[in-house]
């Protein structure tokens, strides 16, 4: 496998897609950063810290992902590349995990891209604030993160022979994680009790009894929203981003858990698969 | 003799279609093998089966001894190179770049033999153009050199010449032989283009519906595809009445046309005819070609 990695990452450094995927995401990054040192410029009322802002760019890794694996991986099959790897003798397994390894290799390097462009914020809001146990808490969640999304877009992406719909296919899964993440979000935002009378008197300001409200999600049902908008990347990806993540280490156990079996998925369908 | 590739009964099944069916074949060591079928045949389903691309639904085959289930065959596949349909190249690297990849894919120390497969494959002075810039038959020759890159002994080429210009078809040709002849290497061709195939292959695989009808070298080929005395005459009904008697085998193609399949002295033919108040239009000696070897093999038409 290690001679697979060697060529693959060879074609990574050259590779055009590559460097604008990253280099896109490094100007998004310092864009963000620098927009938001220019409203705490302005707005001096407002208390604003480097964290604030720092993982924001991190919400779009997995469209990033997305884009790259689609498109990298899928050369494999358009340029039937893939053949030449197969034929000369390398296994499938090895085949599949070292386009996985790459994969990884590009995510990670565009979320350190988006984490490189924050640090233009330094010089406006200062370092963190954040101790540095959490600050590498969230470095170790960035990079699972990765992880977890590399194993999916692999995926899609080796079982997929049409580099076309592999990089659509990739793209919409994620926009699809990312809307079922923010309905999840948004349920779990619902308060308990809502107070939706108010009345104006000589007194003042009057509210109305709190009145239980039915989009609330309680008990067991709770439980798995939670864990659902811990389990899904995009998810993560959120919680990530605004520094709320609530249980970093079942967040961690998750992105493990997505990449093993994603993985182990991938590569049993990808014994099977018939190349053409 | 040696066999490089063997199969036996090689059964390969998509869904509601048969592709191969109990496929058996043998490339013997140091052949140009000449894979003959029509379109659809299973050509490329076998091939892709050799490179491992897919698996069998049934029936095994070996390369160089080693049977396609064997942990070892990985080690096989490492001394063939292939060329599946179209040329596996990346179309944003050079040709340099592309040989350089595949070496880095095999796992090659260095990058010595480089400018001498350029060089075979007459892709030398390609500088920095890119693969997607080359011309089909630039292309072809870089998925050779590509399929080269591992020095393998046993090189599988799917259909090389599709497309190309006469030029590019004399180029891969003259390719093809001088590695047969220089290098030894085996090489399994599969082809429609017939009379291409027949200035290249030592020995011929005919495939139809998936399974060989018939194999056989160049020279038991030759033997089979005798010549034949085409004929244009007054009245054919003379014509068989003379031949019966001469007990020599012929086919009446119509009223006034007949095939003779044997040497026969025309004079005395001539003389027999003109007793049974026939003239002879026309005489053509004329060599059946693998063309029509092949369309009879598969059912298009009978000698007698």
């Amino acid at each position: 496998m290690y001679k697979l990695l060697s060529a693959d990452f060879r074609r990574l450094l050259k590779s055009r897609l590559f460097w604008i995927i990253l280099f896109t995401m490094l100007f998004l990054s310092t864009g963000n950063m620098l927009n938001v040192c220019r409203q705490a410029s302005i707005n001096k009322t407002l208390e604003f810290a480097l964290e604030d802002a720092y993982f924001m760019l991190i919400l779009a890794l997995g469209i990033f992902c997305a884009v790259f694996s689609g498109l990298f991986l899928g050369t494999e099959y358009s340029d039937g590349s893939i053949r030449n790897k197969l034929s000369v003798g390398h296994n499938r397994s090895s085949v599949y995990l070292a386009n996985l390894l790459l994969c990884f290799i590009a995510t990670l390097s565009f979320a350190l891209a988006a984490l490189v462009g924050g640090l233009a914020g330094i010089p406006t809001l200062g370092l963190w604030k954040l101790d540095i146990s959490v600050l590498l808490l969230y470095l170790c969640l960035i990079i699972l993160l990765s992880a977890a999304y590399s194993a999916i877009a692999a995926f899609i992406s080796m079982l997929c022979s049409n580099k076309a719909v592999a990089s659509v296919v990739s793209i919409l899964f994620v926009f699809f994680l990312f809307l079922v993440a923010s309905w999840l979000d948004s349920r779990l935002q619902e308060p308990e009790f809502t107070q939706d009378l108010i009345i104006t008197t000589e007194d003042g300001m009057q509210f109305g009894d709190p009145v239980a409200n039915p989009l609330y999600v309680s008990g067991s049902l709770r439980r798995l929203f939670q864990f659902l908008l811990l389990l899904l990347p995009t998810g993560q990806g959120q919680q990530i981003a605004y520094l709320n993540i609530s249980q970093p280490i079942t967040a961690l156990l998750c992105s493990t858990g997505i990449v093993v079996i994603v993985t182990v998925a991938g590569i049993l369908l990808f014994q099977k698969k018939d190349i053409r | 003799m040696e066999y490089v590739l063997t199969t036996d009964a090689l059964c390969k099944q998509y869904k509601q279609f048969q592709a191969l069916s109990r496929l058996s074949m043998h490339v013997p060591k140091g052949a140009v093998y000449g894979f003959v079928g029509k379109n659809g045949s299973g050509k490329t389903t076998l091939i892709r089966l050799i490179c491992g691309l897919q698996k069998p639904t049934s029936g095994h085959f070996t390369l160089y001894g080693v049977p396609n289930d064997a942990k070892d065959i990985v080690k096989s596949r490492r001394r063939m190179g292939a060329v599946v349909e179209t040329p596996a190249i990346y179309l944003d690297m050079t040709a340099e770049d592309n040989l350089k990849q595949q070496y880095r894919i095999l796992g090659l120390p260095s990058f010595d033999g480089i400018p001498e497969l350029l060089q075979l494959a007459g892709l030398e002075n390609t500088g920095r153009k890119k693969a997607k810039n080359f011309s089909l038959g630039m292309k072809q020759r870089l998925g050779i050199a590509v399929a080269l890159a591992g020095d393998p002994d046993f090189l599988v080429l799917d259909e090389p010449v599709n497309g190309l210009d006469p030029q590019g078809i004399i180029e891969i040709r003259e390719l093809i032989l001088k590695l047969n002849r220089e290098r030894q290497i085996t090489v399994l061709i599969s082809s429609h283009i017939l009379d291409e195939l027949s200035k290249l292959a030592t020995h011929y695989g005919f495939i139809d519906s998936g399974s060989i009808l018939k194999e056989l070298s160049a020279e038991e080929l030759e033997a089979a595809c005798q010549k034949r005395l085409h004929l244009e005459v007054s009245d054919t009904k003379a014509l068989a009445r003379v031949l019966d008697s001469m007990k020599v085998e012929y086919k009446i193609l119509s009223d006034t046309q007949a095939d003779i399949f044997a040497k026969i002295n025309i004079s005395e033919l001539t003389f027999a005819l003109f007793q049974e108040g026939c003239t002879v239009t026309s005489v053509q000696e004329r060599d059946e070609s693998l063309e029509s070897y092949y369309v009879s093999l598969i059912g298009g038409g009978s000698h007698v």
